[in-house]
């Protein structure tokens, strides 16, 4: 009795299993078979459940492949993966570029005001920055920068560097002195220290900021939309303004937007904490 | 002061001035200007008239915004503690793993893309209509449209409640074992366990989820702003696009936008105190 007991608990058991995960996978991935569907639907009359016809019109469209009655957009969408790649590769080096001393100072050092210059740089991630990139256009208007490049760079520094700033310090934290300390003992200086100690080790850390980075600007909407707009026409602003009269197309451009993040994480999955990717968008 | 702390002190403001100049200008900067003009009226003298045209005509979407924002971060709250409650205390690792894996694909989806995939699944005809109308749940020819407060909702909860789940796992990985297994030999079931260890043990990480993504939600632009759009109610993000781009109104806009700084102010400077004080910045997280 005990053993049919224990089955059927199990059974029961087993079934709560398989239904919790079944309800968790239909809600996750339906919204997205519900895109990649539209990407590839041909003709899809209601009421039925699943397109009546497949093909890859729209995506030959996406890709510059063919050109077709949905580019009606002033922009096409290579255009706009060009521009959002060179913008994003921009921002990803300065960001760098700019975060790595203070990250540094951040780990190592005594730094008076400390809980200030925290304060200020967790600022960004703690209140919305839409008011910020408002007010931001209306210095750009006076500066020239208002629907250009250069301005749609900075406005993706703002939340990056944030980001790098503390991806960067938590990895220089992680690095033992001893390593440092030891070197310097034996005749290094400073800077060879640093180049030849700190960075090496710090690699791994400083690979995923990058890449966070990079893929933060890559799909990034708000700060494009109100200073880069009209000029400058990134993905997401492309797939926007598609997403108002050809819902195909639009949902294309969405698929070609997961693409880097989709490379990223199957080469690079263990530089990136999901945590980090959570905050892209 | 010595040679040697004065050297320490420009070494230490030459490696910070980078990043402060342009945090300071573009960041700061900006953030304190919309406080200045949502108070300053036409012919520069000090005014709350901003505020109170904000609170005539837009005082239901301002309602709006923050209801449907708290409920968004409630229900991603619920799911995302029973997620990591699962996690946590199942017995049966392939179990885990398989959940492990898939709550966390809404993580890799930017919110542009979450609002044309919303767009897709939400329209009347779209997947989830056809969905419940196959099923017979609903009837296709009086299909609900979406695209108003639950469309918004929905989407919230699909992107936010993975990261919830990250910040609440790290929380529950911290409880350690030796509680969990003591309640389990004394006979405690899985729902006791959670009420009565892990969710009292846990509440700094859970305040925290709350407030991050409460902060968020009101923030966002991209989904209402592809999801509703100009429809009435929408969100305080939306209006201040449109009071910017139609009219080129920065007053109005700015004092929404400070209002939206007052809405998650409290959360807000909750987070970053427990942050300064906990030292989250200087280690990487779960």
């Amino acid at each position: 009795m005990r053993g049919r007991g224990y089955r059927i608990q199990h059974t029961v058991t087993a079934a709560l299993k398989i239904t919790v995960l079944l309800v968790l996978a239909s809600w996750v991935f339906a919204p997205f078979v519900s895109v990649v569907l539209w990407s590839v639907a041909r003709k899809w009359y209601w009421p039925s459940l699943l397109p009546q016809e497949l093909g890859l019109d729209y995506w030959y469209e996406a890709l510059g492949l063919r050109r077709g009655y949905a580019l009606t957009a002033a922009v096409g969408i290579i255009d706009a993966l060009k521009t959002s790649i060179v913008i994003a590769l921009i921002v990803t080096v300065i960001t760098e570029l700019i975060s790595l001393p203070t990250a540094y100072a951040l780990a190592k050092w005594r730094i008076p005001l400390k809980p200030l210059l925290v304060f200020l740089f967790l600022m960004p991630q703690a209140f919305p920055l839409q008011p910020v990139y408002v007010n931001l256009l209306l210095i750009f208007y006076r500066l020239g920068l208002a629907g250009a490049v250069p301005g749609v760079v900075i406005a993706h520094i703002i939340p990056c560097l944030v980001y790098a700033v503390w991806i960067n310090a938590a990895t220089f934290k992680s690095i033992p002195p001893d390593y440092e300390e030891s070197a310097r003992v034996h005749g290094a200086g400073p800077l060879t220290t640093f180049f030849r100690i700190t960075l090496p080790l710090s690699a791994p850390g400083l690979i995923a900021s990058s890449v966070f980075v990079f893929l933060y600007s890559f799909d990034e909407f708000t700060g494009t939309f109100f200073i880069g707009l009209p000029n400058v026409v990134t993905l997401p602003m492309l797939l926007y303004s598609a997403s108002g009269y050809n819902m195909q197309f639009a949902s294309a451009v969405a698929i070609t937007l997961l693409i880097p993040s989709i490379i990223f994480m199957v080469v690079l999955e263990r530089f990136l904490k999901s945590e980090y990717i959570a905050k892209i968008g | 002061m010595d040679r040697n702390s004065v050297k320490n002190s420009i070494k230490i403001f030459l490696m910070l001035i980078p990043s402060l100049t342009i945090l300071l200008s573009v960041y700061l900067y900006p953030f304190i200007l919309a406080i200045l003009i949502s108070v300053v009226d036409s012919s520069g003298r000090l005014t709350l008239e901003h505020y109170s045209y904000v609170f005539t005509v837009y005082a239901q979407d301002v309602v709006f915004t923050i209801a449907v924002c708290a409920l968004s971060a409630l229900v991603s709250l619920l799911i995302s503690i029973s997620i990591a409650s699962y996690i946590r205390l199942s017995l049966d690792e392939g179990f885990r793993k398989i959940l492990n894996w898939i709550f966390r694909f809404p993580l890799f989806i930017p919110m542009v893309v979450v609002a044309q995939m919303m767009r897709t699944f939400l329209a009347p005809h779209g997947f989830l209509n056809t969905l419940l109308a196959q099923i017979g749940f609903i009837e296709l020819q009086e299909a609900p449209n979406l695209f108003d407060w639950r469309g918004l909702l929905i989407g919230f909860v699909w992107k936010q409640t993975p990261f919830m789940a990250l910040i609440i796992l790290s929380g529950f990985a911290m409880v350690s074992d030796v509680h969990i297994d003591a309640a389990r030999v004394l006979g405690a079931g899985r729902l006791y366990i959670v009420r009565r260890i892990l969710l009292p043990m846990a509440r700094g990480s859970i305040a925290i989820a709350f407030a991050l993504t409460f902060a968020s939600n009101i923030g966002t632009f991209t989904l209402p702003y592809m999801i509703i759009g100009g429809a009435k109610p929408t969100t305080m993000t939306v209006i201040m696009a449109h009071r910017v781009t139609y009219f080129g109104d920065w007053s109005i806009a700015n004092a929404l936008g400070v209002i939206s700084y007052a809405v998650v102010g409290l959360f807000s400077i909750a987070y970053l105190r427990e942050a300064v004080r906990a030292g989250v910045y200087e280690r990487e997280r779960v």
